[in-house]
């Protein structure tokens, strides 16, 4: 992707980083785990952290050990989420649960987590480190939460943003304000970059959220619809819950009894109730605020370069 | 120092684990979270042992419990069936004991300790991996491997505070109890290790061979009281002399 020109270097030097702090000694692992590495991602989460260090004294290997950090602590909660969710494909890749088994996925999660925490342990740093544990136990109380909220139609859309703040928005907000702290960039800056990450995450998991319900299935790597097969409300779905003729659709989702052909009609339907639109509105909004926060940054070039990105966020379709 | 006092000690350890990984969903839902008293009073037997013991050692050593509480929840995992609600907060709650370990090792700070407890929490995962994904190979090594599993964060702790005389006890110690555990089909072990095809020789050999080595270790043991040797014998041989 174009996008990524102007730091394709200092990624690229992540992802080796990433490879060989998976280097595991046991060979299930190290395959698990390359596995998940090779299957990709949009790496928004190093990204944030390259970007945002250039607001300050930037080192390509304080940068890498925060970038690895936060990019294996998303691993590792995908791998769980996976056994959580019983899912054996994500990114049209099989899961570690699935092509070995859930205790086999737990210490592949659990072993990506310990080699974050190996990471960012050398970056001697209180401040960061109280963040990102912070950060950790918010995103698992958020995920605990969801279960609270599993198959219930009685949610606000205060609840829904809630939800996605700890799943989605606080890390990425973390990722640039550890990219920031790291750099030493100035407390202002760090305050900027910590509300871009906020922001651009909250739209950044809207928009996902409008794909789970209008890209294809091959384009996921999963069905499509899956976040209500799985018992979620999203954005899209909160508009239109209390719609009678939505309502069948929405009850055999969570029973789990929705054919084939009844998935089809109900992702048609929810695409053409205006749901979609009004979710956009909304994910457009977060953007606007992203866009503001960046704007009053210095100059330089990754002020360009996060505005493409939030750009990017806003109008992508993977 | 008596039976009484170790006893308090423990349980005043185990509270204090117990409210610092506490969260009310999790609670409500899977109850309270069992805790080891073996692996607590060998973590704690420096300090029965009137070892200096400060208070930033206590925040550690609550760590370490909550690291052992995580990987207890993990283990529970089953192998093939994760669909149940119960099954499904025993992954979130391993999750959320772990961040609890390193939220208390960054409130200290100790950048050293979490980078050598995270070192060590790796090799323990790759290790239980091994171990379901092949046969033992030989009993030395299944012997070390089951001692890294039970006692490779209490050694981690006590390297970092100058106390590793007291590492090769609890390793062999927490050994041991394993092997009794496997020997005697507690379901604490054999809900986990159920894949594993381990082999009862393999076993009562590893007691054998452990259960000499303690003796050995604890002949050289002078820096322990009488009481604290007797105690660890307690712990480590519940089933000595008991019909199998």
């Amino acid at each position: 992707m174009s996008l990524y020109a102007d730091f394709r270097k200092d990624l690229s030097f992540i992802e080796k980083e990433l490879e060989r702090s998976v280097d595991s000694s046991s060979p299930v692992i190290r395959q698990a785990s390359l596995l998940l590495l090779r299957a990709g991602g949009k790496r928004i989460r190093p990204i944030f952290v390259i970007l945002s260090s250039k607001f300050g004294e930037y080192s390509i290997e304080n940068v890498a050990k925060v970038a690895v950090s936060l990019e294996l602590i998303h691993m590792a909660s995908l791998v769980h989420d996976d056994v959580i969710d019983n899912s054996d494909f994500r990114r049209g890749f099989e899961t570690v649960k699935a092509r070995w088994n859930n205790r086999i996925a737990m210490y592949t999660g659990d072993y990506i987590f310990s080699r974050a925490l190996v990471s960012i342990g050398e970056i001697e740093m209180p401040a960061v480190h109280q963040l990102l544990a912070e950060t950790m136990l918010e995103i698992c109380k958020g995920e605990i939460i969801q279960f609270e909220y599993q198959q219930k139609t009685d949610q606000t859309f205060r609840d829904y943003l809630r939800r996605i703040k700890r799943k989605t928005a606080l890390l990425l907000s973390s990722s640039c304000e550890m990219g920031a702290l790291v750099s030493d960039a100035s407390p202002e800056v760090v305050g900027k970059l910590k509300r871009f990450g906020y922001f651009a995450g909250m739209a950044f998991q809207i928009v996902d959220d409008i794909l789970d319900i209008t890209s294809t299935d091959e384009k996921l790597g999963k069905p499509a619809g899956s976040d209500l097969l799985n018992g979620h409300l999203t954005l899209p779905t909160l508009y239109i819950k209390d719609d009678p003729e939505f309502q069948p659709f929405l009850y055999r989702s969570f029973e789990g009894s929705l054919t084939e052909e009844e998935r089809s009609r109900m992702l048609t339907y929810i695409r053409e109730s205006g749901a979609i639109e009004k979710s956009q509105q909304v994910s457009d909004m977060y953007l606007r605020k992203a866009i503001a926060e960046v704007e009053s940054l210095p100059d330089n070039e990754a002020k360009k370069s996060l505005l493409q990105i939030a750009d990017f966020l806003g109008k992508r379709k993977f | 120092m008596d039976r009484q006092t170790i006893n308090r000690y423990i349980q005043n350890y185990i509270s204090e684990v117990e409210r610092s990984i506490q969260e009310p969903i999790l609670y409500r839902e899977l109850g309270k979270t069992p805790l080891d008293e073996a692996k607590a009073f060998f973590l704690l037997l420096p300090l029965l042992n009137n070892e200096e013991w400060t208070s930033e050692m206590n925040i550690s050593a609550v760590a370490v419990g909550a690291v052992h509480a995580a990987f207890d929840m993990h283990d529970r995992v089953d192998i093939l069936d994760a669909t149940s609600k119960e099954q499904q907060l025993m992954v979130l709650s391993g999750d959320h004991f772990s961040g609890i370990h390193y939220r208390l090792l960054s409130s200290l700070p100790d950048f050293k300790l979490i980078t050598s407890m995270s070192e060590m929490i790796g090799h323990i995962n790759e290790t239980k991996t091994n171990l379901l994904m092949e046969d033992s190979d030989g009993i030395e090594l299944l012997i070390d491997s089951m001692i890294s599993i039970e006692s490779g964060c209490i050694v981690d702790f006590q390297s970092r505070y100058g106390l590793t005389r007291y590492s090769e006890i609890a390793e062999t110690a927490l050994g041991l109890i394993w092997f009794f555990k496997k020997l005697m089909k507690d379901p604490t072990v054999e809900q986990v290790w159920s894949g594993n095809r381990i082999k009862k020789t393999d076993v009562e050999d590893a007691i054998s061979i452990l259960t000499s080595r303690l003796q050995n270790q604890l002949a050289n043991a002078g820096f322990l009281t009488p009481f604290l040797r007797q105690e660890i014998h307690r712990f480590a041989t519940p089933l000595l002399g008991k019909p199998i």
